[in-house]
């Protein structure tokens, strides 16, 4: 028997809704002629990451499953991949050296090459730690599966 | 999809790999959800407080309040990074979903993805890049992310509704039978990426889940209609939420060094340290950048005067005269809107004794201006419970010493429980209302 169809959620597309339209003349009011610019981005974000940052990660994905063999090493570099991807995220503005403030030294006071080499060193320590543990339990499981 | 009404399409049907999962989307989604609630609370108190008339008393007690809401707030933001792109790749095949829509409401909902994914991407964006001094975009940050938090809380209010009993279901572990399972066609049972459940899960939901979710493990025998998604050789759903979750941590374990002194050697991906800075202590804006100079300080006409509508008797005072007032040290944070904190020990003058000298009634309030060149950053308010606490300081030492220069010298305003941009530097009038 098929489930019963979801009913419309009127009252969060309601409340949803409203809250919605007081942030838009929110930012309309307080942004003035920045509005446009602001609205560019809201819109602009989801169709980049859409048309761009999503389908590169497919791509990547499909790289990945076409490289490396399926099982455990492929499982553990992906997981190293999205590691290392949140890694550079968060530290590709530093690392570029955008921004900041060339007459105060106490903002981003690190050598971020360095930093960011440490950080995916550590991703990949805690992906390899992981291989090494799942590869070892399952040498200790699949013996005792074969015993009749 | 059972649970929309629609049922996918020849695009969507080509994403085969299990991790785009309705449970994986709901756990993640869920996830988000308290992170993304968090920060917005956390920011909701940041922005009132530096209003200059908030309708809100913000406290002045406990101390360290404000350190710890606004590192929350940029810690988890930053921990939503990963979150936010590993939820929106497990539903990207949705966004290929033929017909788009079944009903209004449905348009209306999916719709509200627009705002919903662009508002997300843009606060987190917006959030890295003021942390990093790094503003590229063609509006104010503060307006345009505070209003991008609401436009982003609202679309979330609409897709909370929308799939509030998908992600209750997947939250209470239900497994195969709920809608958005994929049944194996009676044909295909063998179909890649699928196997059967487990048979005690078919009987108890969710009772072999985490056996069940292993990439190499052997499924029970086939049972057509009744499989469960399994990796296709690569991460399973289990695998991929676990990497998301520790990879989110990681990056809260990386960065919140800048504001939890004690793992600041971790901070590997913040933008501060908390003792590197004049004094041991981070500056965010320089004498240089706020047109001071040390001889300003030192000059003997610098006065500190105080005065205003609540001042019985105004007066001003020389340097040496504050210096020769009873001092008080107290060790408190100064906590930045960017996110990074640090604790010092700051003596100086409790701004109570100096509204007891001019015969300032017990509520009054005060503006502290700076002498500094520019408006930004050029005053700010002490409401009464401020004004009026012992440890709320006119400062001359830092740790013992005299002011750095970055710091304010020759005085400062700090107290507690106060955002850094109101801890007014360089401060040259009191003003009581």
């Amino acid at each position: 028997m098929s489930p019963a169809p979801p009913r419309p959620p009127w009252p969060a597309l309601a409340i949803g809704g409203a809250v919605m339209g007081y942030a838009v003349v929110g930012a309309w009011r307080d942004l003035g002629a920045d509005f446009g610019g602001w609205a560019l981005w809201v819109v602009g974000a989801d169709l980049a990451h859409d048309a761009i940052v999503a389908p590169l990660a497919c791509l990547l994905g499909a790289l990945v499953a076409r490289v490396v063999p399926a099982g455990l090493a492929r499982a553990h570099v992906q997981a190293g991949l999205v590691g290392g991807a949140a890694v550079l995220a968060v530290v590709w503005v530093p690392l570029r050296g955008w921004g900041g403030n060339a007459g105060n030294a106490t903002i981003r006071p690190l050598d971020y090459t360095s930093a960011t080499i440490t950080a995916l060193a550590l991703v990949w320590a805690v992906v390899a730690l992981s291989a090494l543990v799942a590869a070892v339990r399952s040498r200790r499981v699949r013996p005792a599966r074969s015993v009749p | 999809m059972q649970d929309t009404g629609v049922t996918g399409g020849p695009l969507a049907a080509r994403f085969t790999s299990p991790l785009h999962d309705e449970r994986v989307a709901a756990l993640l989604g869920a996830a988000l959800g308290i992170t993304f609630l968090i920060c917005f609370l956390t920011g909701l108190v940041s922005y009132f407080w530096q209003e200059p008339n908030s309708w809100f008393p913000f406290p002045s007690r406990p101390a360290g309040l404000y350190r710890v809401t606004q590192g929350m707030h940029v810690t988890t933001g930053l921990m939503s990074i990963p979150l936010l792109l590993a939820k929106l790749w497990s539903v990207f095949p949705k966004l290929f979903t033929w017909p788009p829509f079944a009903s209004v409401a449905q348009a209306l909902e999916r719709l509200a993805l627009v705002p919903l994914i662009g508002g997300s991407l843009v606060l987190l964006f917006t959030g890295l890049g003021n942390i990093n001094i790094y503003r590229p975009w063609p509006f104010g940050f503060r307006p345009g992310h505070y209003w991008a938090a609401w436009l982003t809380m609202g679309a979330m209010v609409v897709h909370v509704g929308a799939k509030w009993s998908i992600t209750r279901r997947h939250l209470r572990r239900q497994g195969p039978d709920e809608p958005g399972w994929r049944a194996a066609p009676p044909d295909r049972p063998d179909e890649p990426g699928w196997r059967a459940a487990p048979p005690d899960r078919l009987d108890e939901p969710g009772s072999r889940a985490d056996q069940a979710d292993r990439p190499d493990q052997d499924g029970a025998p086939a049972r057509p209609g009744r499989l469960e998604p399994v990796s296709a050789g690569g991460l399973s759903r289990r695998g991929f939420m676990t990497t998301t979750v520790a990879t989110a941590t990681g990056v809260g374990l990386l960065t919140v060094g800048q504001t939890f002194e004690p793992l600041e050697r971790l901070a590997l991906l913040s933008p501060r340290r908390p003792s590197v800075g004049p004094q041991g202590l981070p500056v965010n804006r320089t004498a240089k950048s706020a047109g001071v100079t040390r001889a300003m300080g030192e000059s003997p006409a610098f006065r500190l005067v105080v005065d205003g509508p609540g001042a019985e008797r105004p007066a001003s005072f020389s340097l040496e005269e504050l210096r020769s007032m009873p001092q008080r040290s107290a060790r408190l944070p100064i906590a930045c809107v960017e996110g990074w904190s640090a604790d010092a020990r700051w003596t100086g003058v409790p701004v109570r004794e100096l509204l007891a000298l001019v015969g300032a009634p017990d509520d009054a309030e005060v503006t502290v201006v700076s002498f500094q060149q520019g408006p930004r950053l050029g005053s700010s308010e002490l409401n009464r419970a401020h004004a009026h606490d012992r440890d709320t300081l006119l400062a001359l030492e830092l740790d013992g010493e005299p002011l750095h220069l970055d710091h304010g010298f020759p005085l400062r305003l700090i107290g507690p429980n106060r955002p850094g941009v109101l801890q007014t530097k360089w401060v040259g009038r009191l003003t009581i209302r």
